[in-house]
């Protein structure tokens, strides 16, 4: 038997309350009468010192702390296993919070060790065990070897992402709609049967640090510290740049209060940020983020200058180099290759194409159109994310008859198209800015802007842990990470690198060819996550649920006492 | 002093009336039965055996046929008076106890005066202590001190008591006390009545036999065994009380007359001259 809401069964310490309250209760008077042979007779024979009456006396009582059990219980929301009928799947939260040490040897291991001993003598015909964290993964689907999936539960490891318990949750009764889900984390969730582990997390954590590149090889970093406990907390916060120490800063924080505090300090490409004294969640006492010029991808222009693109590339892009005429050998030390006015057969990579058709894309150009105007575009594609191309007018651009991809902007004819297969992802723009009135818009930086970030993945490289990354190989088959827990190689599927999730703060870097892509994972900044939907409930309980049990057994004790009390209105109150 | 010597002046009027026939000497009480005493009565039939001084020579001189003369008997009774002197006796205003001695003292001396022989007892639980029956008016004095000493203590166990005092002589019993019994009253009641006594019951009951003392959450105590009883008394409490009590009451009427016994219902708020002098004989007890 299990519980669904067993901090319920703190109410039976209500229990201690009814037998107070009967020690308590006003005393009778005694009183010395001739005989208590007509009272006797008006009481049915209900003489004080016989056992019988001894135990008569006690019955109220008895029946007053058996419904007050029963209502404890019931609340409780006990439920009975189907004796092996049933699957059962453990929802093991790995989230950041389960690895505070206010629950020796951690909250995470208890609950590891709580799921393994649960999965052990659980009665059920398969088991599986999900994670819990940014997003919930199977990590052993429903099996009916449990050795299994206790090995499944050795090799789990805690992470510094938020915990979606939820979605977890979710994704375990999608496994068996007829699963009884156990969720071991250190919060109860709400519909399964939980076992909790810890308590109210005392925690002071840095989330958030941003530096900002100052003039004369200096860059001033913000640290925030939020004080996520009831009193006061004195910090101290460590800040070093690409590993070297660089100042120091201190402050004193009030109860649930967040304060950022900054300081210049040598130019770098990484900062940390680390927090003392450490407390019970030390993960959340470190942060490492970025410096500003690494988050930009590398750009080369091939081709014919535009002023409007050269500009806008030196806005947008962190290191633009330019190529007159095509050499292809070079384009793969570059995250983006942008051709203006230059053809060439493109080898597998990541294209910015303007006023130019390749030979080798299924696409080509029929001739030329003049005095073009943009009606219409897409409203989806993340290309023309806060971008507005209706109402540009072309002087002249390529007609273009594309067989594939995606056409995203045109007038009569395609102007603006996206295409992305065999390790080739491009975007071409058939015509060119000086010949349009697109340059002068405010459109244009952030057209090109996306564009690269489309191209080259996403220019925001400072990520929460947990979060998955796909980048583009470029014609690169095989990629190596390295990050906090040591180096994996990646193999290229469909043009592109799908990374492992970054579970634990720190610095990545991914090596592709001879490019280096950095990210700068932190710790959760919420621990919890919640994606504001409740996970639905099971299509049909998972075990005999006991509560409308002990609510009958509640109302019949109470009937009972009545019944007794009425049996003997005057001996006893 | 037990009694006032006004009220001793009054009872020297009475007679202690006993309804059926005693077996004993000749006293100065009459029988109702035939038999051989002084007064002529009725004429018979004469029969084998019957003693030739009562034949009536008149009526054979004008019949031809033998009569034998019938007299009334004057026999003199022992008159016991038996006290329940158990804790429950206490109670009252005033105390049970303290009336009934008043009462067995009067009665006593009613029976002295008429020429009877009057001898006391009193119950506490199976304890009996007894005053062995004397005749004549000065044997009150004994009978005043020894009803003087007794006080109420102990339990009552009245048909125990009884298997101990039994009388060598049968006559008449006054049985004082308020029957409250836990073993019941019939079997001592019946105990004497099949001892060949002629049973006069005074049932005393004080105000606190009669209705709950008090109202609320009560732990009643019996006085005598200690037994307590938890009860809260309210007007429904109140309602059953009196039903039981009104059906004890009736019972022990009842089972009374059934058994040709005298029963007289006395509180002690009924003060004992007016009892002796109109209750109780009004119920036939003196005369």
């Amino acid at each position: 038997m299990s519980f669904l809401h067993p901090t319920a069964l703190w109410w039976l310490a209500a229990i201690l309350v009814v037998v107070l309250l009967y020690w308590l209760r006003p005393r009778r008077v005694r009183l010395v009468v001739p005989s208590v042979l007509l009272w006797r007779r008006s009481l049915r024979e209900q003489v004080r010192h016989r056992p019988l009456r001894r135990f008569q006396r006690n019955v109220l009582l008895l029946l007053q702390v058996l419904a007050v059990a029963a209502a404890a219980l019931g609340l409780a929301r006990p439920q009975l296993s189907q004796s092996g009928q049933d699957d059962v799947v453990a929802v093991v939260d790995v989230g950041l919070t389960l690895q505070a040490t206010d629950v020796q040897p951690s909250r995470f291991e208890a609950a590891r060790r709580a799921a393994r001993e649960f999965l052990v003598k659980v009665p059920a015909r398969r088991v599986a065990v999900v994670t819990a964290a940014r997003s919930a993964r199977v990590v052993q689907p429903l099996t009916a070897d449990r050795w299994q999936a206790v090995r499944a539960l050795q090799e789990l490891q805690a992470t510094d992402a938020a915990s979606d318990l939820e979605g977890a949750v979710a994704v375990a009764r999608s496994l068996s709609p007829s699963a009884e889900v156990h969720v071991f984390s250190d919060r109860a969730a709400r519909g399964v049967r939980s076992h909790v582990f810890g308590g109210t997390l005392e925690d002071v954590a840095v989330t958030g640090v941003v530096a900002t590149p100052l003039e004369g090889g200096r860059m001033r970093v913000t640290v925030t510290v939020h004080n996520r406990t009831s009193a006061p907390r004195g910090v101290e916060v460590s800040v070093a740049v690409d590993g070297r120490p660089a100042a120091r800063l201190a402050g004193r924080l009030a109860p649930g209060a967040q304060d950022s505090w900054g300081v210049v300090v040598p130019a770098g490409l990484w900062v940390e940020a680390r927090l003392s004294p450490q407390d019970a969640l030390a993960a959340t006492d470190r942060y490492v983020a970025l410096a500003w010029q690494l988050v930009r991808p590398r750009v080369l222009v091939v081709g014919p200058a535009d002023p409007f693109l050269e500009r806008g590339l030196q806005v947008v892009a962190g290191e633009v180099s330019r190529q007159a005429a095509p050499q292809v050998a070079g384009w793969p030390e570059f995250d983006v290759v942008v051709l203006h006015r230059a053809s060439a057969p493109l080898p597998p990579g990541r294209y910015l194409l303007v006023a130019t058709v390749p030979p080798n894309l299924p696409v080509r150009a029929d001739g030329e159109v003049r005095g073009e105007q943009i009606r219409g575009q897409s409203s989806t594609h993340p290309l023309l994310r806060f971008v507005d191309l209706v109402g540009v007018r072309v002087s002249r651009a390529w007609r273009l008859l594309p067989r594939a991809g995606e056409v995203l902007a045109e007038g009569e004819v395609p102007l603006l198209w996206a295409y992305e297969a065999e390790g080739v992802r491009a975007v071409l723009l058939t015509f060119s800015p000086s010949e349009s009135d697109l340059g002068l818009r405010p459109d244009f930086p952030i057209l090109l802007a996306n564009a690269l970030d489309w191209l080259a993945g996403p220019a925001a490289l400072q990520l929460e842990a947990g979060a998955s990354v796909s980048v583009p190989a470029g014609g690169v088959k095989e990629a190596v990470v390295h990050g906090p827990q040591g180096s994996v190689r990646v193999r290229a599927a469909a043009g592109r690198f799908s990374l492992p999730p970054f579970d634990r703060a720190g610095l990545y870097v991914l090596e592709a060819g001879g490019t280096r892509k950095v990210w700068a994972v932190h710790p959760a900044t919420s621990p919890r996550r919640s994606h504001g939907v409740s996970p639905s409930a099971p299509r049909r309980p998972p075990g005999a649920e006991l509560w409308r049990l002990l609510l009958g057994l509640f109302v019949a004790l109470l009937v009972a006492e009545w019944w007794v009390y009425r049996l003997s209105p005057r001996s006893s109150t | 002093m037990l009694l006032e010597p006004a009220f001793l002046e009054k009872l020297e009027r009475l007679r202690l009336a006993a309804r059926r026939k005693t077996r004993g000497p000749v006293g100065e009480r009459r029988s109702r039965a035939l038999g051989r005493g002084v007064e002529f009565s009725d004429h018979r039939a004469y029969q084998v055996g019957d003693e030739w001084r009562y034949v009536d020579w008149s009526i054979y001189a004008r019949l031809d046929r033998l009569f034998v003369k019938l007299f009334e008997e004057e026999e003199e009774a022992d008159v016991h008076l038996l006290l329940d002197a158990s804790a429950s006796m206490r109670f009252g205003n005033p105390p049970k106890l303290e009336y009934a001695k008043r009462l067995a003292a009067a009665l006593g001396y009613v029976a002295l005066a008429g020429g009877d022989r009057v001898g006391a007892a009193a119950v506490h639980g199976d304890a009996v202590r007894t005053l062995p029956p004397r005749r004549g008016r000065a044997h009150a004095h004994h009978l005043f001190r020894f009803l003087e000493s007794e006080q109420a203590y102990g339990p009552t166990n009245l048909e125990e008591a009884v298997r101990r005092f039994v009388p060598r002589r049968r006559g008449v019993v006054v049985a004082l006390g308020d029957l409250l019994d836990p073993n019941g009253f019939q079997p001592f009641l019946r105990r004497l009545r099949h001892a060949g006594l002629e049973v006069f019951v005074v049932h005393l009951l004080a105000e606190e036999d009669l209705a709950p003392p008090a109202q609320g959450a009560l732990r009643v105590v019996d006085s005598e065994s200690g037994e307590s009883v938890d009860v809260t008394v309210d007007a429904r409490m109140v309602q059953e009380f009196v039903l039981q009590r009104d059906s004890f009451l009736e019972e022990v009427r009842t089972f009374c007359a059934r058994d040709g016994m005298v029963y007289v219902r006395a509180t002690t708020q009924v003060p004992v001259e007016d009892l002796v002098l109109r209750y109780l004989r009004r119920a036939g007890l003196v005369t």
